[in-house]
């Protein structure tokens, strides 16, 4: 695995793994059709993420293959690569008026003389297989991750146990998770950390009656270690004077509960249409409490063809240290970062699929591409806020992508 | 005292919501039935195929491992047919229109019948999708198969040339 | 305990409430556009995305950590 060199000011953006999502617990096949078919499914993705201002620009790879081993065992592995450039916001500042300034690193001189011709150049690679196993009434999946980029190396554990009852009208979903993390910051070996993640979930999913479908999860985690982010800076001041600058110092341990509902149901007089609403509650020891809630409409309209608009609301409020500019020069944790503000985003998005079936009776093929507008406002918070305009933004995002079964 | 039975009520609640019917079973006469055929042509009874070795599939167009098996069961059709053997599909689609498209996909030889409401899928208890009996020359199951996946052929035409044979 | 009574009871009650869905019946819920993530990769860019945006995490399983974005 080979990736780019290097950065002057980068923010983490590209540390998270995505790939996770192939191994969501859910409602098995099996429930709905009997033993599942051993096939091989091959899937590749482009992604791209723009946000507002020049900031950060990524154009993500992706490619996922499993195959069957057996008669009751399917592996797979996906592979990804994410290709960052761009600036993230540093600091915020008072100007002489006194209002809030946000400072964004693409502004330094060194970024000129980077790689990319901007601040942040960076590239992330990453592997995730996994295994599962399927019972008559259940299946286990073990699944790991490693990722790594200039910067920062993630590796995790994990596995999620199914078990369906109740003539599998009823699955239940058990997981866990661990992940072990190491941040090297460019430039600043002083902050270098690791960081222990673990994670549990608990689930149910329901089949209501021929049309509808409820799951409800609950997750646990718990992290310990370097959470702040080395590559930003808190600047205090008393009175409106600068005093001085320190950089972004938060707990070293956070607990995080999460509560996800997820409601899907069928219209056959409208096409086999389908509507998908899911609502999250999440709350952590750092005092944010944020609500998500997401709705989409799945039309199929004809030929294999069809249309997914949907909506998303979210909204935070801000961590117990959060502080737009320092002013306590005595708080042991401090972060001006705008991921920690009390803020709202409303996002709409529009999803298109052209799935070929029969090409042979077992060949499968999808066309998928999606686009997405996200914007985030410190206005859209429920409840309001008056924190001002400063750290508003938004983003696009488009995927486009193909799955292969056979 | 009165808490502490909950948890009973609660399990025999759930107890409750199981099924009922009582299963066809391995040894069993297949439950008799006419059908009329997918296209509306004529209908088919159980009863006109004695001495005849029956796979009898129930499918729908939506299930996943019914389209590994169409091609299959076609070719053991096409294979045996001359010594007394004959898949009979039963379709339990409400929309018969799916079914149709489906068999279009992948066309078979074999007489496929209509079971919109699912009357006989629930007399002869249908537990997943597939689910298919075989029904030897004197109109007795000898073998129930849950599912199907494509390895699953071989041991379906052992069983059927065996019962063929006696 | 009495939470885990009145859980207890609910969710007796949600899933009795429910009505038999025989497997033959289960054609609707077999639907591409009716399971939980009807487009796994998508999600998995759109919830990468959101996650280095947003403090708010979990709810959907998958390797939960591994995350420095937050």
């Amino acid at each position: 695995m080979g990736w780019y060199v290097s950065s002057q000011d980068k923010s983490n953006f590209v540390a998270c793994l995505s790939v996770a999502a192939l191994a969501l617990p859910g409602l098995m096949q099996t429930a709905l059709a009997g033993r599942v078919e051993e096939t091989y499914n091959a899937d590749f993705q482009y992604g791209h993420y723009s946000e507002s201002s020049s900031r950060i620009d990524v154009n993500t790879y992706e490619g996922a293959l499993s195959a069957p081993i057996g008669k009751s065992m399917t592996a797979s592995v996906s592979l990804v690569r994410d290709i960052v450039t761009g600036a993230s916001p540093k600091h915020n500042e008072l100007d002489s008026q006194g209002s809030i300034k946000q400072i964004v690193s693409g502004a330094s001189k060194k970024a000129l003389s980077s790689e990319c011709g901007r601040s942040i150049c960076d590239s992330r690679d990453g592997i995730t297989p996994s295994v599962t196993y399927f019972f008559d009434n259940g299946s286990i999946n073990l699944n790991g991750g490693f990722s790594r980029e200039n910067d920062y190396t993630s590796r995790y554990v994990g596995t999620t146990i199914s078990k369906e009852f109740n003539k599998k009208l009823t699955t239940a979903n058990f997981g866990v998770s661990l992940a072990f993390d190491e941040i090297n910051p460019t430039d600043r070996p002083a902050l270098k950390g690791s960081k222990t993640s673990q994670q549990y979930l608990l689930g149910v999913s329901q089949v209501i009656n021929k049309d509808t479908l409820l799951l409800s999860n609950v997750t646990f985690a718990h992290n310990t270690g370097y959470m702040s982010d080395p590559y930003k800076l808190v600047f205090f001041y008393d009175n409106g004077m600068f005093v001085d600058f320190r950089p972004d110092t938060r707990p070293r341990e956070k607990f995080q509960f999460a509560w996800l509902t997820q409601y899907v149901r069928h219209f056959g007089d409208l096409n086999d249409a389908a509507l998908h609403i899911d609502y999250r509650f999440s709350t952590d020891s750092w005092g944010v409490n944020a609500h998500t809630a997401e709705l989409s409409w799945h039309q199929p309209v004809g030929d294999g063809w069809q249309i997914a608009p949907r909506v998303r609301y979210y909204s935070q409020d801000q961590a117990d240290f959060y502080q737009e500019v320092g002013t306590d020069l005595q708080a042991k944790y401090y972060s001006s970062d705008y991921r920690l503000a009390g803020f709202g985003a409303v996002s709409a998005g529009l999803h298109v699929s052209k799935e070929i079936a029969g090409l042979t009776p077992l060949t499968h093929l999808k066309f998928q591409v999606g686009g997405e507008y996200y914007n985030h406002s410190a206005s859209y918070q429920l409840g309001g806020n008056n924190a001002g305009d400063f750290a508003d933004f938004s983003y696009y995002l488009i995927t486009g992508s193909f799955n292969l079964r056979f | 005292m009165k808490t502490k039975k909950m948890p009973l009520l609660a399990l025999a609640m759930l107890a409750s919501t199981t099924f009922n019917a009582d299963a066809t079973e391995v040894g069993q006469p297949a439950p008799q039935f006419t059908l009329p055929t997918l296209q509306q042509g004529q209908s088919m009874a159980l009863k006109d195929k004695v001495g005849k070795v029956i796979y009898l599939d129930f499918w729908a167009s939506w299930c996943a491992p019914c389209r590994t098996s169409f091609p299959l069961l076609n070719k053991l059709h096409e294979k045996l047919k001359a010594q007394g053997f004959e898949v009979v599909g039963v379709n339990l689609d409400e929309d018969k229109a799916k079914a149709e498209k489906f068999l279009q996909e992948i066309p078979v030889n074999f007489t496929v019948l209509h079971d919109g409401k699912g009357e006989w899928a629930d007399q002869y208890v249908v537990e997943s999708m597939p689910t298919s009996f075989i029904i030897d020359k004197q109109g007795v199951v000898q073998h129930i198969h849950h599912g199907f996946t494509a390895s699953d052929i071989d041991e379906l035409e052992q069983k059927v040339t065996q019962l063929l044979a006696k | 305990m009495k939470a885990y009574y009145a859980i207890l009871l609910i969710t007796t009650v949600v899933l009795t409430g429910c009505t038999e869905v025989l497997p033959r019946q289960r054609g609707a819920l077999a639907l591409p556009q009716m399971a939980l993530t009807p487009d796994p990769l998508e999600f998995g860019f759109r919830q990468h995305t959101a996650f280095s945006k947003e403090a708010a995490g979990g709810g959907y399983g998958g390797g939960g950590g591994g995350c420095g974005c937050n």
